[in-house]
This record gives structure tokens, sequence and C-alpha cells, in this order.
């Protein structure tokens, strides 16, 4: 057992040893809100602090997770994330370090959630559910069956309903309107789980 | 037959909602639930490649698995 929570406490125990700003995203963020489901990788963004980031690194080698070196440039360099496996087991994490306005302003967003006696940074509703229409993109192309064929829709239908009178609509809807996926959005909100089309 | 999978999956989200549900008002954390689930999802695993690969030691098994995850990771992205 605790596969999954040893996994997370060692990395956030580390995070917070160098003093590394982070915050969580991605499923374990979505799980915590609301949404009942698996996943097997938990997706961090940390700071842009290259001193800090190399030391995380340094500690998590020493902690039996496989850190690729050889990628970390091209991480920092195209902003891509870099897949992290500890050695003994399948989970996986996946880091970010901060490039754009987006990536900075969900860690500086961050809400605290407790968690076996840590304070775990993790990105607040509105933060998830911006990052869930950003990865779903246009879906003028689907039909509402192939809609729930999709996590992230999955995601955003749970959470939205989940979390409906704790969301800041007004900058929710700014953020998607600045990206251009108001459509997206007025269909998602407006699709109701418990009518039958 | 043809199966209403609108329906269907509806249905199986709105069940996911109530479990979600269930588990706040027991004061169970989602993490904790989360943990369960991945720890019974492995052994499941690993008792199927078992008997799949009778020889493979934990670490070839847990391999497996690993390079399975990676698989469905790059399929479920839209």
């Amino acid at each position: 057992m605790a596969e999954f929570k040893s996994f997370l406490i060692r990395i956030i125990t580390i995070l917070n040893q160098v003093n590394l700003n982070y915050v969580v995203v991605g499923g374990v963020a979505a799980i915590i809100k609301g949404r009942m489901r698996s996943t097997t990788d938990v997706d961090i963004i940390v700071e842009r602090d290259l001193d800090k980031v190399n030391q995380f690194f340094d500690l998590l080698a020493k902690d039996e997770f496989e850190v690729p070196r050889e990628q970390i440039n091209y991480a920092l360099k195209e902003g891509h994330h870099l897949s992290i496996f500890e050695k003994k087991s399948f989970m996986r994490l996946d880091l970010k370090i901060a490039k754009n306005t987006d990536e900075k302003e969900v860690i500086m967003q961050a809400t605290i959630v407790e968690y076996t006696g840590l304070n775990v940074r993790v990105a607040s509703i509105e933060q998830i559910l911006y990052g869930k229409i950003l990865y779903s993109g246009s879906i003028d192309d689907l039909s509402d069956k192939e809609l729930l064929g999709f996590n992230d829709i999955l995601d955003f239908l749970v959470l939205y309903n989940q979390n409906k009178s704790e969301i800041d609509h007004e900058w929710l809807t700014e953020k998607i309107r600045q990206k251009n996926l108001l459509r997206t959005y007025q269909r998602l909100i407006a699709f109701y789980l418990k009518e039958s089309d | 037959m043809t199966l209403d999978l609108l329906k269907i999956r509806k249905e199986k989200l709105l069940l996911e909602i109530e479990a979600s549900n269930r588990l706040k008002r027991l004061n169970i954390h989602p993490l904790d639930a989360l943990d369960d689930l991945i720890h019974g999802i492995i052994e499941l695993r690993k008792v199927g490649l078992k008997k799949q690969y009778p020889n493979a030691s934990e670490e070839e098994l847990i391999k497996i698995i690993r390079d399975q995850v990676r698989c469905y990771q790059i399929s479920k992205r839209r």
C-alpha cells in the first residue's frame, strides 16, 4: 500500500527542502478538487530558479528517482515537461519549469491543501478549469457522445459541478475569452448531465 | 441492439460524482482513495502478468507495467 502516498510525500518534502516554489496541477489536482479517477503521474510546475531546480534534481536522484539529465536543457529552453520515474515503481513525476505567464500565474495562485501532515500547493479550481479548457481546445467537431470520451472534458464537467459556488466565474470567463475558447466553455457549462438527449 | 453511449457515459459520470460526495461525507481524503485504487490496480496487474511471465522478477513486472502506462498516456491525449 501507499505507493502513491509515498511518491507524492517524497517529492513535496524535497521541494520544501530546497525551498522551490511549485504547484501541483493535472490529474492529482483534479482528484483533490472532487474528480474520482485514477492517475499514474504527478504533474508539477516549478518556478524558474535554476539553482534550486538543480538542487531539487540532485536530491531526487539521491532518493531513487531517474532524473533524465540529458533532457534538462531542452526542457528549460523549449518549456517541455520532464518525465521522472521512480526506480522501483511505475509512478511518474511530470515536471515543468515555468516559462510563460500562465505557468507563472498558476504557481502564484496556488491554494494550500493539507495531506498527511504536509501542506501541498495545489492549483486553484479556476486554474484547473482553465487548463482543462485549454487542453480541450475547440470542441465544435465533437458530438455530446464523443465529448464524454475525453478525460479533460470529464474532469471539467465534474469539477465545475462540484465547485460551482466557489468559482470566480468572472476571472475564468475573461481568461478563456483571451484564448478565444468561449464557445468551448459555454457549451460545457450548459452540458446538463442528468438530462438525456 | 444499439447502445445509447451518451446515456451510459452520463450515468457513469453521475455515479462517479455520487462516489466523490460519499467520500467527502465519510471524511476520506481523495488522495488516500487514489492511493488505495492505485495499489489495487498494480496488484491485479502483477497477478495477470505473473501468469503470462512466470519467471519475471518484481522489477521486470514493474518495467512492463511502466511501459504499458506510458503507451496509455500517449493514447489518451486528444
